[in-house]
């Protein structure tokens, strides 16, 4: 028998959630159908079940814990005390406006309320950093307290608080979900000025010593994010960077950039300048100031610093969907091993859902090393970035079908698919990336050195910066 | 006016009692639904806490609008993902692993199809409510979310798409989805014979 009913309408059915014209012909076709009406009973009492499924009992102290947590909470907003300062100005304020006075009086009232709410919001609410990861021996001198604690996780911080992190520790701290540091071990840092609250600002850390990985988020937009260090200080143009003044003896400040642009000034001034030396780094590049001197001119990172960087994986905002490459000169190579390919778990959305279905396949060819297999995995990939034209990585995924050709023996297609990399993404970093790989397999696979050379010419020519760039140089060396 | 929304308008107006009786009502469910989604009894019952001082204090910003369920719901999910933003872990699910492996041996499909099946007889029996539990614990968080939310709760559509922010031709779509994976972690694989 043709079965007539869509699984959706039989599954609204049971939910009672369909017409009464669908509902008839449901039961028109159950009437007649064994096979829906198996299936019918199967979603019905699997319904009963699941509702009986089983319910865990709340412990004894949680009615006790609820109570007391809600009394603490009235407590503490009874007392608090910038709720009644403000209470009390708009109870004036309501005053002035409500008695007759006159317009200059009222026009003055209401600018030095500005100013004052301005200034408040500024200075005086500022929102306090939280320490939300802790490895290791963490020490923290509160300023308030004037005392050492010790650093646990939750654990507020306020302005002029200083945190150690000893050998073998760190520490992760982050301002509500505007940025996040991560304080290596060996490090001392100390909250010179923190964020205000509701409006942007400026914040200010000082670096001891040590070495301290920074995120900045969306979220931080508008704002300043200033590191001090004793010989220099860098100002955040951009959102990922490493400040180091761990070189002993600690003469030296490095500072690394992963994304964005960071404006770094020396402390010292050249006598005759009106101010400070300063040079501005990119993505990719790294500078070291020298107590007494000027910041060095910028450079690219070193490969052992672009592991560093990787760091920023964890402690940043998560990346929906990642290839698993260092982010060196090597990392063409990798890819083309081929390299894994990485998907966030957390609450992912549809199309996340069909890649990780996607990677089933793949994972069952690569079981069965069944050759068919694998191509329908890829024709399912290419299949989701066709039928979800807003995926965000689709350079990431293109790559790792790319390289999936050439693992499967399949080079004109592979380069066919980074080609669409290079063309559609060519400010993306992964771009250079596809270009490199199209020139290698030409020169491994297809034995044509021309191609090949002509491919390492445009890598040469249009990102001179890359990491890719970096390594056609030192072969033709 | 429902019932929920009779009790929030005697609150506001002062009576407590009215508070503690939708805490009574709801609080188990709340700390299930959070303990379903994160899998951590001591961090659920201090997110269902949460949840209710959040509505104890916010209680004048609720629309009487008969969407009670909806509106605690939301906020139960926002602050369970709060809860795993934090957690802020990353999986791997690519060529070398996968996940939802399925160890069932009891043909659980035969027994919710049998003629006089009883959801008494279902009660009585550990094995099969344990059976039930992994392939719901299986599912998909978002599919795990909807089941939750309009099969054990009992929410409407229209309160489950508030609750989890979307629409109710999703919340439709996802229910189907999710029933589709629930029927296919309930079916014992067809073992080949093997002479």
């Amino acid at each position: 028998m043709k079965h007539k009913i869509p699984f959706e309408l039989l599954s609204r059915y049971i939910d009672q959630r369909c017409s009464l014209s669908e509902r008839e012909r449901v039961e028109s076709h159950l009437s007649e159908c064994e096979s829906c009406r198996k299936t019918a009973l199967l979603l019905k009492n699997s319904n009963l079940v699941i509702r009986h499924a089983d319910r865990e009992k709340l412990s004894t102290a949680f009615d006790r814990a609820f109570n007391q947590k809600l009394h603490n909470t009235l407590k503490s907003r009874e007392e608090n005390r910038i709720g009644f300062i403000v209470t009390r100005v708009l109870q004036r304020t309501r005053e002035v406006f409500i008695l007759p006075s006159p317009m200059l009086a009222r026009v003055v009232v209401t600018l030095l309320l500005f100013v004052s709410a301005y200034g408040v919001l500024t200075h005086l609410v500022v929102q306090p950093v939280q320490i939300v990861t802790v490895k290791g021996k963490v020490m923290i001198y509160s300023h308030r307290g004037r005392k050492w604690v010790k650093g646990t996780k939750g654990l507020l911080l306020g302005k002029d608080d200083t945190l150690t992190a000893d050998r073998g520790s760190f520490a992760d701290i982050a301002h509500a979900n505007k940025y996040r540091i991560r304080i290596k071990q060996n490090s001392e840092i100390k909250i010179a000025k923190l964020l205000p609250k509701y409006v942007p600002g400026k914040t200010v850390y000082n670096l001891k010593k040590g070495k301290t990985l920074v995120h900045l988020s969306k979220k931080f937009k508008g704002s300043r994010f200033v590191m001090a260090t004793p010989e220099a200080t860098a100002t955040a143009l951009g959102t990922d960077f490493l400040v180091d003044v761990s070189a002993q003896p600690s003469m030296m400040t490095r500072l690394g950039v992963l994304n964005g642009r960071v404006k770094v000034v020396s402390t010292f001034r050249p006598e005759g300048e009106p101010k400070q030396q300063q040079v501005i780094l990119g993505g990719g590049e790294a500078t070291e100031v020298f107590k007494g001197d000027v910041p060095m001119a910028p450079r690219q990172l070193l490969e052992k610093e672009w592991q560093e960087m990787t760091e920023f994986y964890e402690i940043g905002e998560k990346v929906q969907v990642a290839l698993l490459i260092s982010n060196g000169k090597y990392r063409t190579r990798e890819l083309l091993r081929p390299a894994p390919l990485y998907i966030s778990d957390l609450e992912p959305k549809e199309a996340a859902l069909d890649l990780m279905k996607a990677i089933e396949l793949i994972d069952n060819a690569i079981k069965t090393k069944d050759r068919n297999k694998h191509l329908q995995g890829i024709r399912t990939l290419e299949a989701i970035m066709a039928m979800h034209p807003s995926l965000g990585h689709k350079p990431q995924i293109f790559l790792f079908i790319g390289a999936y050709y050439n693992y499967l023996g399949m080079p004109e297609k592979a380069i066919e698919t980074f080609r669409k990399v290079s063309r559609k993404y060519p400010e993306s970093t992964f771009a250079s990336m596809a270009l490199y790989a199209t020139g290698i397999i030409y020169e491994e696979k297809l034995n044509n050195t021309k191609e090949a050379e002509h491919y390492y010419a445009l890598v040469l020519r249009k990102y001179p910066k890359s990491p890719e760039a970096q390594m056609i140089r030192s072969k033709q060396d | 006016m429902n019932k929920d929304d009779a009790l929030i308008r005697k609150f506001r107006e002062g009576n407590r009692a009215c508070f503690d009786e939708l805490y009574n009502t709801y609080k188990e469910r709340i700390f299930n639904f959070i303990n379903r989604k994160i899998g951590n009894r001591a961090v659920a019952e201090e997110l269902a806490q949460e949840v209710f001082i959040n509505i104890y204090l916010n209680i004048n910003r609720y629309e009487p609008r008969g969407l009670f369920k909806a509106w605690i719901y939301t906020i139960a999910s926002n602050l369970a993902k709060n809860e795993l933003k934090k957690r802020s872990s990353m999986r791997q699910v690519s060529l070398s692993g996968r996940v939802g492996k399925r160890d069932m041996d009891i043909d659980l499909e035969s027994v919710l199809t049998k003629d006089g099946f009883s959801a008494d007889s279902f009660v009585k029996n550990g094995e099969l409510k344990e059976a039930i539990e992994n392939a719901l614990k299986s599912l998909h968080p978002l599919y795990r979310d909807v089941i939750t939310l309009c099969v054990i709760e009992g929410l409407s559509y229209e309160e489950a798409a508030k609750a989890l922010k979307t629409n109710m031709k999703t919340i439709s779509s996802r229910l189907t989805r999710a029933r589709k994976q629930f029927i296919k972690k309930i079916k014992v694989p067809k073992r080949s014979g093997v002479k």
